[in-house]
Order: C-alpha cells, then structure tokens, then sequence
C-alpha cells in the first residue's frame, strides 16, 4: 500500500511533525511553499508557531481535511449566512474550548498560516465574548487599560448613540 | 522538549496576565476588523469605547452602512451645537472629529430622511461643505445608495453634495413623477458620476417618471452602466425605444407592459439597445393570458453573449427539438435558461424527460438551471437511448405539477442518468411534493418548496 505523501513541519522551538501533505495544504501559506519549493525532504519552518499551538492547528487541519474550500460553497440564496455565523458548529466548539491564551495563539498562528475558516472560528469565539458586555467588563475580561477620560468616552457614547438598538 | 516549550508559553502567559498585558492579538488591525465583523452595531457602540486603540475600528463598522442620512445630521448636530445653538466648527478639532465620521460611510441603506426635523443643519451642513470641501462630496467614500422618493420631501435636491463622484451603485425606490423625484433626478444627471454601475429603479404604482425622464440620467451614466434593473418599472416597446441604447451594460432585468403580440418587437428592442447582455431578466405583462410562443425568443438571438435567461410569463407554449436547437446555437454557453413556466402538452408526443435530453443536447456541458414543468403521463424514453447528461445541472425547477406516481422510477433513473451531480430540485407550493419526495429520496437531490421562486 503506497502511503499518503507526507510533509514536515517545524516549529519555532525546533520540534517536528511529520503529516499527510493534504493536512498540512489546509493552510494556505503552505501550499504555496511546497508550490514554490517543490517536494523536498526538508522540514517546513513555521518561525512563528510554537510546538503546543502547531499541535492544535495541525488537530484542526487533521478533522478538516476533506471540507470543499470555503469560497466553492457560496450558495447566493444564503445570504443570512452572515447572520447566522456566529454559530460554530459542536466539533469545532469544543476545539476552541481552551485557555485565552491558547486561543489568541490559535488566532495568531492561523492568520500567520492562512487558514480562513480556523481564523473564523476563533474570531468569532472572541466575538461571542464579546457580546452583550460593557466596556469596562471588555476590558476586564482581556486586561485592556482604560486611557479614555469619562467625558470623551461620553462623547463617543453620545455620537453613536442611534446605533445602540441596532 | 515539548514540555519546556509549554513551561515557557506558562510562564510568558502568567507574566501578561500579572503585568496586565493585552494579548498581541488584540493590537493587530487586521485581526480587529475581522473580530468586529462579527458583532451588531449595538455590540459595536460598546467597543468603542473600550480604548483609544479600537475604537476606530468600532466607528468604521457601524457607519459603513448607515440606515438613513439623518443619522449624519444629528451627529452633526450634537458635534456641533454648543449651549443649544449651532455653532460654526470650521477648520477646528470638531470638524475634523465630524469628517472622520463622514469618511466612514460607504452605503446609505433605506432612504433619506423623511423628517429632518433639526432645522437649520442641511443649510448649516451645506454650508460647511462649501467651507471646507471646495466643491468635494460630504460623503467621499459612499459608493451605493438607497434614495425613496416621496411627494412629501423637500429637503431630496438639497443634500445632493453628498455624492460622490466615485458612487457606483443606486437604488430608487418609488420611481413616481412627482416634482420631487423628476427635479431629483434631473440634479443627478448634471452630476459627472464617474464609476456608477449598478442603477436600480422601483415603482410599483402607474404614476412612473416618464421614460424621457429615466433615459436623460440613464444616458449621462451611459458609459459606465454595466447593471440596469428596471424590473418593477414596467416599459412599453414606446418606452424602451425612449432609453436609447447601452453597449456596456450586461446585465439587465426588465418589467414588460403591453400586449403579446409587441413581444417580438420588445425583444428585438431589447437586441439592440443591450447588444452585449450576458444576464436577462424580464417579467412579462400579466395581462397577457394566452400561451406565448416561444419563438418569441428568436428576437434575442443577437444577444450573443447570453449566459443566463429568466423569462417570466403566465405561460409560454410548446417548444419543439428545433426550438431548442436553434437555442444552442444561438448561445453555445447557456447556464440557466428559465422559461416560466415551459410546460410539455398532453396532446403531444413529447415528454418532459424528451424535452430535458433535448437540452442536454444543446447545453450537457454549460446548463445549471432549467424550468420544466413535470405533469404529463406519457411514455418514458428508454434508458438506454439516453446517451446525453448535465455536468453541472445543479437547479431543476418543476413547478406546481406533481408527478405521475406512474412516472417516479422512470424520472428517477432518468434524473440519474442525465444529471449524475447534485440536484436541487424545486417545487412551488407544497401541495406538489408528495411524488417528487420519493423521487428525492432516491435520486441524489435535495428538495426545495418554493411558495414563489425569488429570481437574481
């Protein structure tokens, strides 16, 4: 039985993973090097994707390995997809159960590695943090510093206030 | 070495969280922007007051689209009222806090204003623009616009100088003939629009602006107009003749007005105003109540770049293999030809399925979608004389009609045969489906109801 062909990955502190190379083409930026490079033995370097993280998107990849590419499944009678969307479906629900940390490092990794529907989900995870919270339970939740004064932040209350119900 | 790298993506982590850090990912705009897209304007108006980093990423989503230009006015207002008086913010910081909103807005979405009930802010606004623009739109991003038009507006001419010269879509909604609408629309057509593309006009009631009205802002735009809907907007072949002709526009989607026997001459109309459509839309007058022929049709055949056809009439008659023929040879690459709704006939030999592999003959490579009405009991072609299927039939509508329970096997093995991809399959109204279910379950379908099927 002939096996699948295979790629190398290192990551930015020098571990190995070896995966099938339709795997590892779930990330755009891959699939352009090997178009680029050719097949070759040596490893791929990921310079700024970690061992524990590559790990996780490399388990995204793996359980998303034959999903049609997003741009194909445009279904133009769908148009409340946008609306919708914040719905993640249960597997990849669970997969983004994990620490802040760990997800803003999946966000990263998945930008850097151009992989569109795993920079979807973790977009919309944070997202759905998000909703419904006040500034200041925002800013609790992500250690973000206040550097508003209160009457500017009044100011941009007051400007915008229209779209509050919308 | 995994669990040194863990320990130290620990420790860093434990580190941000003790010195208070914002995760990097937090800092980066592009991430931002698409974190925000998930969130409603209300979510939105929160955000952006979360810091001074994010909040014109938050601004830049919620004025994107604005739902009515008098959101614009009252912030205006509230920018620049001082103890209850308007007051003059030229060249100063609010200003510019008030152009930076106005360089947001890319789309108005419903309409203008009925009310601006905050007197003296378009004269002021208009001024200001005067002021400071020098002759440049109030809005320089806008690029598609809703306008309604009602008898009751005064204040349509007056915000004019908020459009750019860069629009590139509109729509008209309530197209009617009043003053306001005609003086409106004839401002407009003194505006050297550069990029419009896409114009849209509704009017459902019978008080329409003329077609000479329609045609002087339609020509001004000439060389630039690609998208021309005028569907709930009904022309005679007179009013048709009125617009004049467009070389660039390729899509259209036109209501017709008149009877039957203009069709010939509405299309031939249509061939040469529009010579180079790729998409066809037109909804033929309802007073026509006799089966139109579909030799109708031949008008169009100068439209050689035809792509994709929705003809839409209470019922066109028979069409014959050579019908169809001269169809494919006409347009070598139809991907949806949809006559509403093309029935076979009991009195003739043809069946549905024969005029289906009639298509396929034509179009097996190009066809995604085809009305063809299923009702007729007759005997199925053979299986083995089907030698022609689809690639990329992917909509099949059948209309009201059930099948034959007779007929299911038949239609299934044909359906497989002829079409080996996905099909979805629709029926409109759900007192037809019974039959087509079992087809469904067998063939590799997905069924649709349609109450009423809603064109592009």
């Amino acid at each position: 039985m002939s096996a699948a062909p295979q790629v190398t990955l290192e990551s930015s502190d020098g571990e190995k993973f070896k995966v099938d190379k339709e795997v590892a083409e779930r990330s755009v930026l891959i699939k352009n090097m090997i178009e680029d490079v050719g097949e070759s033995d040596n490893p791929i370097p990921l310079p700024n994707v970690n061992a524990s993280v590559l790990k996780k998107v490399l388990e995204y990849c793996e359980h998303h390995r034959g999903d049609p590419l997003p741009a194909a499944d445009a279904d133009p009678s769908n148009d409340d997809n946008r609306k919708r969307a914040t719905e993640i479906s249960d597997w990849d629900q669970k997969f983004i159960q994990v620490d802040q940390e760990m997800l803003f490092e999946i966000i990263l990794a998945a930008n850097y590695m151009d992989i569109k529907p795993l920079l979807d989900v973790g977009c919309k995870t944070v997202a759905n943090m998000i909703k419904g919270k006040t500034p200041e339970e925002i800013r609790k939740l992500f250690n973000i510093v206040n550097d508003f004064t209160p009457e500017e932040e009044a100011q941009i209350k007051k400007e915008n206030e229209w779209a509050e119900d919308r | 070495m995994e669990t040194e790298s863990k320990s130290m993506h620990q420790a860093r982590s434990k580190q941000q969280a003790l010195a208070g850090h914002t995760h990097t990912a937090l800092t980066v705009p592009e991430l931002l922007v698409t974190i925000f897209s998930w969130l409603s304007k209300a979510d939105l108006t929160r955000v952006a007051r979360v810091c001074r980093f994010w909040t014109p990423f938050a601004l830049d989503k919620i004025w994107e689209t604005i739902p009515d230009l008098q959101y614009l006015m009252k912030l205006y207002s509230i920018i620049a009222q001082k103890a209850g008086e308007l007051q003059d913010i030229s060249g100063g910081d609010r200003w510019d806090i008030f152009w930076a909103y106005c360089c947001r807005v890319r789309a108005v979405e419903t309409e203008f204003g009925p009310a601006v009930n905050t007197p003296g802010v378009i004269d002021d606004l208009r001024s200001q623009v005067e002021n400071h623009l020098c002759g440049s739109s109030l809005l320089p991003n806008l690029r598609s616009i809703v306008v309604s038009v009602r008898p009751d507006q005064p204040h349509l001419t007056e915000v004019l100088p908020i459009i750019p010269a860069g629009l590139c879509g509109m729509k008209f909604l309530h197209g009617t003939s009043s003053t306001a609408a005609q003086r409106f629309l004839n401002h407009l057509s003194t505006i050297p629009l550069s990029h419009l593309s896409d114009v849209y006009f509704l009017c459902a009631n019978r008080d329409r602006l003329a077609p000479s009205t329609l045609a002087t802002f339609l020509q001004a735009n000439r060389a630039t107009l690609v998208d021309l809907s005028l569907h709930k907007f009904p022309l005679t072949v007179s009013g048709l003749k009125q617009l004049g002709s467009f070389p660039g526009v390729t899509n259209l989607k036109v209501g017709q007005e008149g009877a039957a026997t203009e069709l010939h001459e509405f299309f031939g109309m249509i061939a040469f105003s529009f010579p180079n459509l790729r998409f066809i839309n037109v909804t033929l007058d309802e007073a026509i109540t006799e089966d139109v022929s579909v030799s109708v049709i031949e008008s169009l055949a100068a439209c050689r770049g035809l792509r994709t056809v929705y003809l839409r009439i209470r019922r066109w008659g028979s069409v014959t293999a050579e019908d169809v023929g001269r169809f494919g040879s006409w347009w070598p690459s139809m991907q949806i030809f949809w006559l509403f709704q093309l029935h076979p006939y009991p009195d003739q030999v043809r069946t549905p399925l024969g005029i289906l592999q009639d298509f396929a003959r034509v179009w097996s490579r190009t066809l995604h979608g085809l009305w063809l009405e299923f009702e007729v009991e007759a005997p199925l072609p053979s299986l083995s004389s089907v030698k022609f299927k689809f690639e990329g039939m992917s909509v099949l509508d059948v209309g009201h009609a059930d099948i034959p329970e007779s007929s299911v096997d038949g239609v299934v093995a044909f359906l497989r045969k002829v079409s080996p991809g996905r099909l979805k399959i629709r029926t409109l109204g759900r007192s037809s489906r019974t039959r087509w279910d079992a087809v469904m379950d067998k063939v590799n379908a997905q069924f649709v109801i349609h109450e009423d099927v809603v064109l592009p």
